[in-house]
């Protein structure tokens, strides 16, 4: 192991934060943090000046450390995409840009159903860091819509965000037949390159070369444009890492450590991010509309109100809530500061995780099955694409093994309770799954570390930057039997001594058993319920605690069964069990409404 | 009444022609610039498959070159092959936007016409002759697309299909028990001032960018573009007035409504070409029906609503602020600018009225940048319960996160409030400028 000390920044879009990794007695820990608001925008103009501005509040000789840096600054990275196939080609590349970090601007194809006129439209309105063009598997005769995409390039000239006089790179990862024409096509206002075909075949993948490509071109391009970078790309001892992909390369590495499945979600002001490691496949989608501030109107609108409003413990009136919602969207950077306005911002969060948990569902999907001989000999590459589009979801709930929660709203929840709460409810797992939040949004940091240092950065994450909240076991499946009948005997051995209790369908049951404590845990499930193990089966194994305990949650997933005022009585019973809330700050809160309402 | 030294940037959507020069005085009506036309539908027209020759020839037979203006039936490209004359004929007027050598096609782009604002109401059952069940499976268009004149709408199955096509250049307002409204595009192919000032740059082919001194009224809420008149001001700041207060005189006005609107005022008020309406709050649900198409909440300004609404406060009750009241107030019978324009997200943007002043100050003020970032002795507004909408000064600034009532640690500052301290969150306040404006 190094006897280095790591000073780490990660630049974000509103903040820039660098913490220190240094060796102690037990290890390596973070042992100092620094924040400062990012200087990429006017007055400043120099990413630098919030570098400096974070790692001042460090007081340490920094010659003696490596320093390392990420960045999300200015948006991210802003792409384009473009295939011949909305769900074939043009998906492959979306899944290949949003794996290399980047968030996504617009997807084109020609069944994307729009006309020409508002592509060209749509097309002349961006501003993107660059444009991913994929086209057809390597048996593709017609590349008609790349070559005219190109042309409408060539005619919208769309103009980078950054440095109005370069040239606007373009990755060409299309069928092969395809490349001499967009040579020919792509004018030289165009900085073209081109990798290897994204989708060979409908059944296979290969998705590398063009995420390599796409981060070469974030680091010497885009970045080389954005104020200050440049500085900041010297001052470095390993290239910088777009922010979303430095939280991959950690979550990787600790799936395949600890051979899990993890689901990860980072929500943030404008946009929510959601990661996945499945089969040891990091997968990531961005919901750019789903986020607590910039966008909170757009989950109002999204979730529609009915499906806040379950998420709050009382009656409110939806026109009422409505305003709440759009007012905190006026001010986007205010924050609750009373328990019913928390109440309404923890509501919105399930929803708008909720929706970006299904958004990346819905994308995280098997490729489209290799179509017969005689299918090949027989159909065109159009027909063969639509018999061949039935796919499988990827993303089983039953099978992840780790929820990470990271995000304003679920690290700074005044409890932890409340986070925990948030990410059970939006993310409804099944089974065993332990639950964590980043307590400082320190995964890109780690990320990054764990290029050149993986055992330094895994330690760490486990120690300074997840907060374990504990394990939970939810409801599998369970007969149609009204609320209150017995779903399960459950037993806790640990050290000090054995708990037992009965839980019923629609509760909720948590033991406190705290960070490392270990325990034995058997849930017995009565006929018909399943938690894991199988309908009517003994569920058990060792577990570990967190800051909230062990969870047992019996209510399954049938909320959507029940009536508006029965589900607000389900979310006050949940509340109250898990210890987020206490009956005399809701009944305060349901008070305040109804004063407010008059 | 604070007068601010302001620059603004007036851009066409396409590149057009600058009527004004550099350090010319303007007035917020002139025309600054103008377009040649408004970019409308490419036609695609394969010419090389027309006059039989390789792709790559094409731009060797042109006969037109990009930019061209071109009438339907002229030709856009000949061959002479073996004796025998070939044309490639453009099926459109238009515009030569594109000449595709990889492909032999020509792109011809039609010019959108300068239609009616009016909305366009089409019965699809009526028309295509269809059950309302039907539609469901034969409409081709969803609320919110863009369409353009000759667009298919709807397409009755059958042996002979029936189709409604598209009248005009829209996007689809709503689709509702097989009506269908689409709201025309309202592009304008003229660029004016809106500012009351000085030319300080052309940009070629673009637009210019112009200073003014200006009284400036920042609301919290928007929607419609620009706009323009004399304010008038028609209520107090708390006062709600009825739908028949809307009436000829608010004609051509910016009207200053007082503490909200109803969605009948606010449609009637745009009956009476009302050029823009001004109120402390209306309810969120009532703004979406009166925009009539649910828009990016937070991103307004290209919203196809006829008068722009500026509300001063919020969506929740409120009346009209005392100091955004006096101001609005002073100015009344002056012409003013309004732009309902709001963009919630980085690089801000508010809905305003802008009154410029006609001639500048001798002594000209001066321009200070003022720092967003709360200090002690700053004047503040609460912009959260429990203190929202409370007027007060910064007296500490605690170092460190501290707990608040929602239990959740911040860093806050200590306010005087009605003669008593509170502690708020730092980022629950609105730093006012002296005279009561809020400084973003």
């Amino acid at each position: 192991m190094s006897e280095k000390a790591f000073l780490i920044v990660d630049v974000g879009s509103t903040t820039t934060k660098a913490i220190l990794i240094e060796r102690g007695e037990d290890g390596y820990r973070v042992t100092q943090r620094g924040e400062a608001p990012t200087t990429v925008e006017k007055p400043d103009e120099d990413v630098m000046v919030g570098v400096h501005n974070a790692i001042s509040q460090i007081s340490r000789p920094l010659e003696t450390t490596q320093f390392l840096a990420t960045s999300s600054a200015g948006g991210g990275l802003q792409v384009i995409v473009c295939g011949l196939s909305k769900f074939v080609t043009a998906e492959s590349a979306e899944k290949a840009a949003l794996g290399a970090g980047a968030l996504i601007m617009d997807v084109f194809s020609p069944d994307d159903g729009r006309i020409l006129f508002e592509q060209m439209e749509a097309l002349r309105k961006a501003k993107p860091d660059m444009v991913l063009l994929a086209g057809g598997i390597d048996s593709a005769i017609n590349v008609h819509f790349i070559v005219e995409f190109c042309e409408l390039l060539n005619s919208a000239r769309p103009v980078p965000r950054f440095g109005e006089g370069y040239a606007l790179p373009v990755i060409y990862a299309g069928c092969p037949n395809g490349r001499p024409l967009v040579q020919d096509t792509l004018s030289e206002d165009f900085d073209l390159h081109i990798v290897s075909n994204i989708r060979p075949s409908f059944d296979k993948e290969n998705l590398e070369p063009a995420r390599e490509a796409i981060h070469d071109l974030f680091l010497t391009h885009v970045m080389a444009q954005a104020p200050g970078y440049p500085k900041l790309k010297e001052s470095v001892s390993q290239p910088v890492m777009p922010t979303p992909l430095a939280v991959g390369r950690i979550m990787t590495r600790l799936a395949e450590r600890d051979n899990l499945e993890i689901v990860g979600a980072d929500i943030g002001g404008a946009t929510t991010d959601i990661f996945s490691v499945i089969e040891g496949e990091f997968n990531r989608t961005v919901s750019a509309n789903l986020g607590m501030s910039y966008s909170i109107g757009n989950v109002l609108e999204l979730a529609g109100v009915e499906n806040i409003m379950r998420w709050l413990p009382f009656a409110v009136d939806a026109s009422w809530l409505k305003d709440q919602v759009m007012d905190k969207l006026l001010f986007p950077t205010s924050v609750p500061a009373t328990k019913l306005d928390l109440l309404i911002e923890q509501a919105l969060a399930r929803e708008a995780l909720r929706l970006s948990l299904e958004h990346h569902v819905s994308l995280v999907k098997s490729l489209n099955k290799a179509p017969s001989e005689i299918q090949r000999a027989l159909l065109s590459q159009d027909a063969q694409a639509i018999i061949t589009k039935e796919r499988q979801q990827l993303l089983d709930m039953q099978r992840i093994g780790l929820v990470v929660g990271s995000g304003g709203v679920l690290s700074h929840a005044p409890r932890r309770a409340q986070a925990a709460a948030m990410l059970i409810d939006a993310f409804a797992p099944l089974g065993y799954t332990f639950l964590a939040v980043d307590s400082i949004f320190m995964m890109p940091h780690l990320g990054v570390l764990s290029e050149s240092e993986p055992e330094i950065a895994l330690q760490v994450l486990e120690r300074d930057c997840f907060v374990p909240l504990g394990p939970c076991i939810s409801l599998v499946s369970a007969p149609s039997h009204e609320p209150g009948v017995v779903a399960a005997q459950c037993t806790l051995r640990t050290a000090e001594g054995v708990r037992q209790a009965v839980v019923r369908r629609g509760e909720v049951l948590i033991w406190p058993l705290g960070r490392n404590e270990r325990a034995f845990l058997r849930v017995e499930a009565a006929g018909g319920f399943d938690f894991g193990a199988g309908a009517g089966h003994v569920w058990e194994r060792e577990v570990t605690g967190g800051e909230v305990g062990v969870i047992i949650d019996a209510r399954g997933r049938w909320g959507e069964e029940l009536s508006l005022a029965e589900q607000q009585a389900l979310t006050k019973q949940t509340l109250l069990s898990l210890g987020a809330y206490t009956l005399s700050e809701l009944e305060q809160s349901a008070k305040e409404v109804a004063d407010l309402a008059r | 009444m604070p007068v601010n030294f302001i620059r603004r940037t007036r851009l066409l959507p396409y590149h057009g022609t600058v009527k004004v020069q550099e350090g010319d005085w303007v007035h917020a009506t002139d025309v600054v610039a103008e377009l040649d036309y408004i970019p409308g539908d490419l036609v695609r027209v394969p010419a090389a498959r027309h006059l039989d020759i390789a792709p790559e020839d094409l731009s060797k037979h042109m006969l037109r070159s990009v930019g061209d203006k071109i009438e339907e039936g002229e030709p856009l490209a000949s061959s002479m092959l073996f004796g025998e004359a070939k044309q490639s004929v453009s099926p459109t007027s238009g515009y030569v936007a594109l000449v595709s050598n990889s492909q032999g096609m020509v792109y011809v782009r039609q010019p959108m016409p300068l239609g009616d604002d009016q909305p366009v109401v089409i019965d699809l059952v009526k028309e295509a002759k269809i059950s309302k069940l039907g539609l469901v499976a034969a409409l081709r268009v969803n609320p919110g697309r863009i369409v353009v004149p000759g667009q298919v709408l709807v397409m009755s199955p059958g042996v002979i299909p029936k189709s409604v096509v598209s009248p005009i250049y829209g996007r689809v307002q709503s689709y509702r028990d097989g009506i269908i409204t689409i709201v025309p595009v309202r592009s304008r192919n003229i660029l004016q001032a809106y500012l009351t000032g000085r030319v300080k740059r052309v940009i070629k082919q673009q637009g210019v960018e112009i200073e003014a001194y200006a009284h400036v009224i920042t609301g919290a809420y928007g929607v419609g573009a620009e706009s323009g008149g004399e304010i008038l001001l028609a209520a107090e700041a708390d006062e709600e007035l009825p739908v028949g207060a809307a009436t000829a005189e608010w004609q051509g006005k910016i009207v200053v409504a007082g503490r909200t609107a109803s969605l009948d005022l606010l449609r009637a008020a745009a009956a009476v070409g009302c050029a823009g309406l001004v109120v402390g709050h209306i309810n969120y649900d009532t703004l979406v029906a009166y925009m009539g198409s649910h828009s990016r909440p937070g991103m307004t300004g290209d919203d196809e609503v006829l008068m722009p609404v500026m509300l001063t406060e919020r969506f929740d009750a409120a009346s009209i602020s005392s100091f955004v009241w006096q101001e609005l107030a002073s100015l009344q019978g002056r012409y003013a600018s309004m732009s309902g324009k709001t963009q919630i997200r980085a690089g801000l943007v508010r809905p305003e009225v802008v009154v410029c002043l006609d001639k500048w100050p001798q002594k000209l003020p001066a321009c200070e940048a003022t720092s967003g970032t709360v200090q002690v002795g700053d004047w503040v507004r609460v912009l959260r319960r429990p203190y929202r909408d409370q007027v007060g000064q910064v007296v500490d600034l605690p170092p460190g996160r501290q707990e608040i009532a929602s239990g959740a640690r911040l860093r806050v500052a200590e306010v005087v409030l009605d003669g008593k301290v509170v502690t708020v969150p730092v980022a629950n306040l609105l730093k006012l400028e002296v005279g009561g404006r809020a400084s973003e």
